[in-house]
């Protein structure tokens, strides 16, 4: 509890000297824990950055968003405090931010962000603050699925040619587009579409992130999926490698937040990143990775699963979604 | 004469006090040690099972819930039948391929002999997820490398082998056993009377009719006892069937566990240790049956006093067939490495453009550096510990006096019957909650590793120990030495070339073991085989082969160091 008042005290401070006190303390810590859902290169160009930056190098564990909360709940009971920032969708940090695990922290980028993107603001610190928005929509190799049968509505998904043709990711990815099913069409017709989809379209699923999905649509493993994120299309796209991506509302987004951790074993250099993924760096990095900011209004509907929920209806919501995909697609 | 044995034996009486009190003290003190090994992951997976509901400050209540709701789902059936065709399926295909490879090396004059057992020793210390990615990259349904090829020279639009398919699993797990079959049966084979075979000759049997009468009927405890241990290695298998078997929907009992554990946000430890237990208790079951099997295969001598030399079978003109045939067998355990290694060097997969740059990436990545520390800590750690607790649990066993020996026996081996997610998930639980702070560690893992391989210490030390005379101890005694002296200047360096091996096997084990690391791992103490699976769930596909060409260069070093030294020692011995 000392060290958590310790980490609170140091996070809400505000003080004209805050950056020369970070970069010193920061320093002698010498590392940062880096806990994220984010995949791809842009992880490894935000570290790279911050490295270049203040010369602290970050230990990145990459997982699902039900992967680091089990790790960041078991590591708590077990007394084990690995991770200084958490960086994954809005729901990850309400599930572990209720379980107390989090700390306030003041940052010069809240001034700019919306209050609804941000977690528990209160007055200028926050315990959450969202870095970027990454959109779940319709991946496909352009050689492999010709133009007639690139769906325009998720119903299309039916369509007979793309039949044996599309993959999941059977992962949070997965699930959250499966609970999108369920939001346009409500409760039982979604059940009943998912039921049928899964009958007649047969799509296999694959046990690993949307990245890797797509990494196997770019190379003509898997023809299609409705479950890849806008930004690695583009990269990719930027690279000749022939895919595209589209929308099908409602689009899911992932609002990616950064969390500090109450027991942070490097707040310094945990402050510091989170002032470095929410300032003009950071922001860059993403830019260039084709990220969408999280204040992006695209021109198509998208649906943000937390809006709305407390940390509680999260957890049985993510439980929930995550039975949901079972059920029809294993 | 009696003038002179009789001193002798009573300073013997008089030494014999104190020498049987220092066994006892061992023997109880080495008990302790691996009760405290072995029984507490067994307890806890039994607690756990029946404890539903349990979680962080819910004490959960005691229910037999999480057995029932298993056997009741609608796919427990088709997990227990994906279960038993894939251990069974793989464990044929190795038998069948080792015990030709055993055959033709030990028992004709097929050519490549020294390759077969270099290539068994080699193979084996290769990681098999590294090998899994490799062969997705080979047979891959679209892209696969050798399901291109087949479609170009046939011009057909179908596939060689689908990678993700139960037939193809099959083979692939198959091909991981082919080493370990080889090195049982070519034993085996050797040490076989061949004055049997001989006789069936002069009495007018061809060659076929003596392979199939006498030298298969000779060799069939063996080859019994080998598809046992397959079998029970195909039930824990976990690298494939979480690769390969789970895009394509084919579970079976381990993945099952390893993926029950992620079905809630926050763990419900009950379900998982609930397949965990079944798990246990259907591999005990063929434990059982397995001492059964090689209790019986003593009653089948093949080592006699009488000296001999095998006849080695001339071939003739098939002499060109088995050596393709052996040739081929050896690239299929290879050929995974190659792809992965000619991947590595793909700016993108799909593109031809060439780069290093892949492995810069690697080598700059403090976390996949750090897991390749941690991996050569955690093997040699384990290895010396299982090598140390094997030593004297053997002695015991050998040199003993206890009646209770016997049972120190069972329970050392009884980790053979955990699975590696299973034992994972046990040590995992146990600790989570402790107050000794090994989760997060890398010590965690040697606690895991040291009870998973502690029974293959002991199948090494206890032969090694039953062939060295007693007396040298005994003289040792005689001259005063007290017994940790005896031990550690008699007893270990006459076992060293034993001793050695033991190290040896448990460090490649250890160094390739994914299914308990899966479940203990953390971002502060990653390993080679959880780094990989990480790197491939992520879609960091590039880096996969790169880092798998590492570990490949690395664990192929390390193997042929060690087999060099094992020849070495076996050549002495001999």
């Amino acid at each position: 509890m000392a060290l958590s008042g310790r980490v609170a005290e140091l996070a809400s401070y505000q003080g004209a000297n805050r950056q020369q006190q970070l970069e010193a303390a920061a320093k002698k810590e010498g590392a940062l824990n880096w806990y994220t859902s984010l995949a791809g290169e842009v992880v490894d160009n935000l570290a790279n950055g911050f490295k270049q930056k203040y010369g602290i190098p970050v230990d990145v564990f990459r997982a699902t968003e039900d992967g680091l909360i089990t790790r960041a709940t078991q590591e708590a009971e077990a007394g084990k405090q690995v991770f200084d920032v958490l960086e994954s969708p809005a729901s990850t940090g309400e599930i572990v931010g209720d379980a107390k695990l989090l700390a306030p922290f003041y940052s010069p980028g809240l001034a700019n962000l919306p209050k609804e993107l941000q977690r528990h603001p209160q007055g200028a610190t926050a315990e959450g603050a969202a870095i970027r928005m990454t959109l779940i929509g319709f991946g496909y190799n352009t050689t492999l699925i010709p133009e007639s049968a690139v769906p325009k509505t998720l119903e299309d998904l039916m369509n007979p040619a793309l039949s044996g043709k599309l993959s999941l990711a059977g992962t949070n990815t997965g699930y959250r587009w499966a609970a999108s099913v369920l939001k346009k069409m409500g409760d039982d017709p979604g059940k009943k579409w998912l039921a049928g989809f899964s009958a007649q379209q047969k799509p296999q699923v694959q046990q690993v992130s949307g990245k890797a999905v797509f990494d196997l649509i770019a190379k003509g493993e898997v023809p299609a999926s409705p479950t890849i994120f806008r930004d690695h299309v583009e990269q990719g796209a930027a690279q000749k490698a022939p895919v595209r991506w589209v929308p099908l509302e409602p689009v899911v987004a992932n609002i990616g937040q950064v969390n500090l951790a109450g027991k942070a074993p490097h707040p310094n250099a945990g402050l510091l990143f989170i002032d470095y993924a929410l300032g003009p760096d950071g922001q860059k990095v993403l830019k260039d990775s084709f990220y969408a900011l999280p204040t992006e209004k695209p021109n198509f509907q998208i649906w943000v699963p937390e809006d709305g929920r407390t940390g509680a209806q999260d957890e049985q919501d993510m439980n929930n979604w995550a039975q949901l995909f079972k059920t029809n697609f294993r | 004469m009696a003038t002179l044995t009789l001193p002798r034996q009573r300073v013997r009486e008089r030494l014999k006090l104190p020498t049987l009190r220092a066994d006892q003290v061992v023997f109880a003190l080495i008990t302790l040690i691996v009760l405290g090994i072995v029984v507490p992951p067994v307890v806890t997976l039994l607690r756990t099972s029946v404890l539903v509901g349990a979680g962080p400050g819910r004490a959960g209540t005691l229910s037999l819930e999480s057995y029932s709701a298993i056997v009741r789902a609608p796919e427990f059936a088709g997990l227990m039948g994906n279960t038993f065709l894939f251990a069974l399926g793989s464990c044929f295909v190795g038998l069948l391929l080792g015990g030709c490879m055993a055959w033709f090396t030990e028992r004709t004059n097929a050519p490549f002999k020294q390759l077969v057992y270099a290539a068994s020793f080699v193979s084996f210390a290769v990681p098999g997820i590294l090998r899994t990615v490799g062969w997705i990259f080979l047979l891959g349904p679209r892209t696969g490398t050798l399901n291109e090829l087949f479609r170009s020279v046939f011009h057909s639009d179908r596939v060689l082998l689908d990678v993700f398919t139960m037939p193809a699993m099959i083979a692939i797990e198959g091909t991981f056993w082919i080493p370990v079959v080889f090195l049982m049966l070519s034993a085996s084979f050797r040490s076989m009377d061949p004055s049997l075979e001989e006789a069936a000759i002069m009495s007018g049997s061809s060659t076929v009719q003596t392979v199939r009468r006498v030298t298969l009927r000779l060799v069939l405890p063996a080859m019994l006892s080998a598809l046992l241990l397959m079998f029970i290695r195909g039930i824990q298998a976990f690298e494939v069937p979480l690769v390969l078997g789970v895009p394509s929907k084919i579970y079976v009992l381990t993945t099952e566990v390893f993926i029950s554990m992620q079905a809630r946000v926050i763990p419900e430890y009950s379900r998982p240790a609930a397949y965990g237990v079944l798990l246990f208790a259907f591999l005990l079951a063929c434990i059982y049956a397995y001492s059964r099997v090689t209790r019986r295969t003593s009653r089948f001598v093949t080592v006699t006093g009488k000296g001999f030399r095998p006849r080695q079978l001339d071939l003739g003109r098939g002499r060109i067939i088995a050596g393709a045939f052996i040739l081929l067998v050896v690239i299929i355990q290879f050929l995974p490495v190659i792809e992965l290694v000619a991947a590595s060097f793909l700016r993108s997969l799909g593109s031809m453009q060439l780069t290093t740059g892949n492995y810069t990436l690697v080598l700059g990545s403090p976390a996949i550096m750090q897991s390749l520390i941690n991996s050569l800590l955690i093997a040699s750690v384990s290895a010396t510990a299982v090598v140390i607790i094997a030593a004297v649990v053997a002695w015991c066993m050998v040199r003993g006096q206890t009646p209770m020996r016997g049972l120190l026996d069972q329970l050392t081996s009884l980790p053979l019957v955990f699975s590696g997610v299973v034992l994972g998930l046990a040590v995992l639980i146990l600790y989570v909650r402790s107050p000794v702070p090994v989760y997060g560690t890398i010590w965690i893992l040697v606690i895991a590793y040291v009870t998973a391989f502690l029974p293959y210490g002991l199948r090494y030390a206890h032969p090694g120990l039953l062939q060295i005379a007693p007396e040298l101890e005994e003289s040792g005694q005689m001259s005063g030495a007290r017994w940790a002296q005896v031990f550690r200047k008699i007893v270990i360096p006459l076992l060293i070339p034993a001793l050695f091996a033991a190290w040896v096997f448990v460090f490649l084990i250890s160094l390739r073991e994914l299914s308990a690391a899966a479940l203990l791992y953390t971002a502060q103490s990653p390993v080679i085989a959880t780094k990989m699976l990480d790197l491939w769930t992520n879609g960091n596909v590039n880096q996969v082969s790169a880092f798998g060409a590492i570990v490949s260069a690395l664990s192929i070093t390390l193997a042929i160091a060690a087999y060099r030294v094992v020849r070495r020692q076996g050549l002495r011995a001999s």
